[in-house]
């Protein structure tokens, strides 16, 4: 985007803490901004509390389902553990779809985009902050699960590797998040498209991903095509950071953890040049706001 | 480098069409080659019926649309190359907007927009105390805004303008729709505003003519992407022996200011 030079950096010679503070001031409002908005959902969205019967309850029904089902057939017991996990990730992708990959939309349709973009920020810190609040939102919903998982269903989680699966856990969310900053992105001047999209991306996934089976079961062409999914090679490698063999993974654990850091900066490299590419769009087409008066 | 700090705002033959049907060739002119020069210190307006081009002077001026062509600058910023620049030093209001978050209270969505200006916690504290009694919200601070009238909301995004204290401010139609009470209250904090520093500058549109007389220092009359006259609402009054704005644009133009849109901007 033409943004034209940011005085502050551009104010010809600086000695180095000057130059560090001129650097400084040109992220604090970022982070400010980032942060804030994050603060939208993260309060915002645990004020009333109906989200426990809505984020929690319901979704966990649909996830004893399949435990019953399991059981019924004799699956091995690791199986239970799968379902609960898949259970759990479930609201990360849920939570990228809805809040994510539509939420340009509605920001557009009350006008807050254009309010974000008259400010001297960078709209990569609002969908930064998005996604940090989505985050932190989505995990208090996946960690009440895992826990109602335990309790109910005797879980036994082995943990062959807490480090793996830390690691796996965090770059699955920056290449999950990292997509949906980027499908929000592509959507800023789409928005019932948007929509729709994330309606028909929302059940394929269950299965392609492998949310409540491993994945290897789609077979090698099926499950290279899900592996565009972060979900996919993510809960995979959980899994095998949590279940060792009996999680039938895929490909090594470490790979996936590799294949999802790649991802990870093709999705937000791929946010930034959408968010320039349909600003500009935007800006051209006097598209940022639905209404005119 | 800025080329012309003694301006506020400035526009050189600025145009900007629309595509009547998108994708068609087929355009409207919204701005049919607009020059203003507006001084720091002043409050500046815009008059014209709707349709007349007035929000898209105001979008382009902040830096949310390109002009097709023409130069406008802003503190001496060019709004299309120095955007950035300009972003640092404006903020802008449009009447019925309806922006902010419904789940958060009155004082918790002019704390988030103060945080797109980078302000501590401490200085956004202040002002927002501030802005929150300007706009009488004090009482009503800490309700939910989805619980809020639309006038109530209208007043939340007033004082949302003011929050970066910015050097121009845009207000689009800032008091569209609220009560003669609520709309002398507001006017007369955008004088005092300006009167406290007089390094600011507002710029409003508006389509009632008293509003710009009792307000602005200066007023342009615009009609269909055109300046017709620009000078003080007195001067203009007295060189076109009118009585009010109102008949100076009826003289000019000969039908009336709410008359309306033509056929083609009625749609908006
Ligand atoms: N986004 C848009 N797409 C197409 N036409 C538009 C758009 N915005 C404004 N117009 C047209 O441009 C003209 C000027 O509109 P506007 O700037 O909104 O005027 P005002 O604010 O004075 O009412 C009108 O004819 C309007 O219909
Ligand atoms: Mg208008």
């Amino acid at each position: 985007m033409t943004d034209g030079s940011m005085p502050g950096v551009a104010a010809g010679r600086m000695t180095s803490p000057g130059r560090l503070a001129a650097w400084w001031r040109l992220i604090e409002p970022n982070l400010r901004a980032a942060n804030a908005r994050a603060y939208v959902r993260i309060v915002g969205a645990n004020r009333e509390l109906s989200w426990l019967v809505w984020d929690v309850f319901l979704p966990f029904l649909g996830t004893a389902a399949y435990v019953f089902i399991y059981r019924a057939i004799n699956a091995p017991p690791a199986f239970t553990g799968f379902v609960i996990l898949g259970g759990a990730m479930t609201g990360y992708w849920l939570n990228t779809l809805w809040s994510m990959a539509s939420q340009f939309y509605w920001e557009r349709h009350t006008g807050n985009l254009e309010m974000f973009f008259v400010a001297p920020v960078s709209v990569m810190s609002i969908l930064l902050g998005m996604a940090v609040g989505g985050m932190f939102q989505t995990t208090i919903r996946s960690a009440l699960t895992v826990v109602l998982g335990i309790v109910l269903f005797h879980v036994h989680f082995e943990v062959y590797s807490a480090a793996g699966l830390l690691l796996s856990f965090i770059v699955t969310m920056v290449a999950l998040y990292g997509l949906g900053m980027m499908m929000s992105s592509l959507y800023l001047l789409y928005g019932r498209e948007a929509w729709h999209m994330s309606n028909l991306l929302q059940e394929p996934i269950y299965l392609l991903s492998g949310f409540y089976f491993p994945v290897r079961a789609l077979g090698p062409w099926l499950a290279a095509l899900a592996g565009g999914i972060p979900l996919t090679f993510g809960l995979d490698a959980m899994r095998q950071f949590l279940f060792g063999p009996a999680a039938m993974g895929w490909l090594g654990p470490w790979w996936e953890v590799a294949i999802l850091g790649g991802e990870s900066a093709i999705f937000l490299w791929g946010a930034r040049w959408a968010l320039d590419y349909m600003a500009r769009l935007a800006r051209q087409e006097g598209r940022l706001t639905l209404r005119w008066q | 480098m800025p080329e012309s700090l003694d301006f506020a705002i400035r526009t050189v033959d600025l145009k900007r069409s629309y595509a009547k049907v998108p994708g068609h060739g087929d355009v409207v002119w919204a701005l049919a080659g607009v020059d203003l020069a507006v001084y720091p210190g002043e409050v500046f307006g815009v008059l014209g019926p709707n349709g007349a081009g007035k929000t898209t002077l105001i979008k382009i001026l902040s830096t949310l649309l390109l002009p097709t062509a023409g130069r406008a600058e802003v503190a001496g910023y060019d709004v299309v190359r120095e955007a950035f620049a300009v972003r640092r030093i404006i903020n802008m209001v449009s009447g019925g907007e309806y922006s902010g978050y419904g789940i958060l209270s009155v004082r918790e969505n002019l704390w988030m927009f103060s945080q797109l200006y980078g302000l501590t916690y401490s200085e956004a504290r202040r002002r927002i105390d501030r802005l929150l009694a300007v706009v009488d919200l004090t009482s009503e601070q800490h309700k939910k805004v989805n619980k809020l009238s639309t006038g109530m909301r209208q007043k939340m995004n007033f004082a949302r303008g003011f929050i970066n204290y910015p050097r121009v401010l845009f207000l689009d139609e800032p008091t569209l729709g609220l009560d003669v009470t609520v709309s002398r209250r507001l006017r007369a904090f955008v004088r005092e505003w300006v009167a406290e520093d007089t390094t600011r500058t507002v710029l409003l549109t508006t389509h009632y003519m008293q509003e710009a007389d009792e307000l602005c220092d200066r007023v342009a009359i615009i009609d269909r992407g055109h300046v017709l006259v620009c000078d003080r609402p007195a001067a203009l009054k007295e060189k076109y022996h009118a009585a009010t704005l109102e008949d100076v644009f009826i003289g000019l133009v000969g039908r009336s200011l709410d008359s309306g849109p033509e056929e083609e901007g009625a749609a908006s």
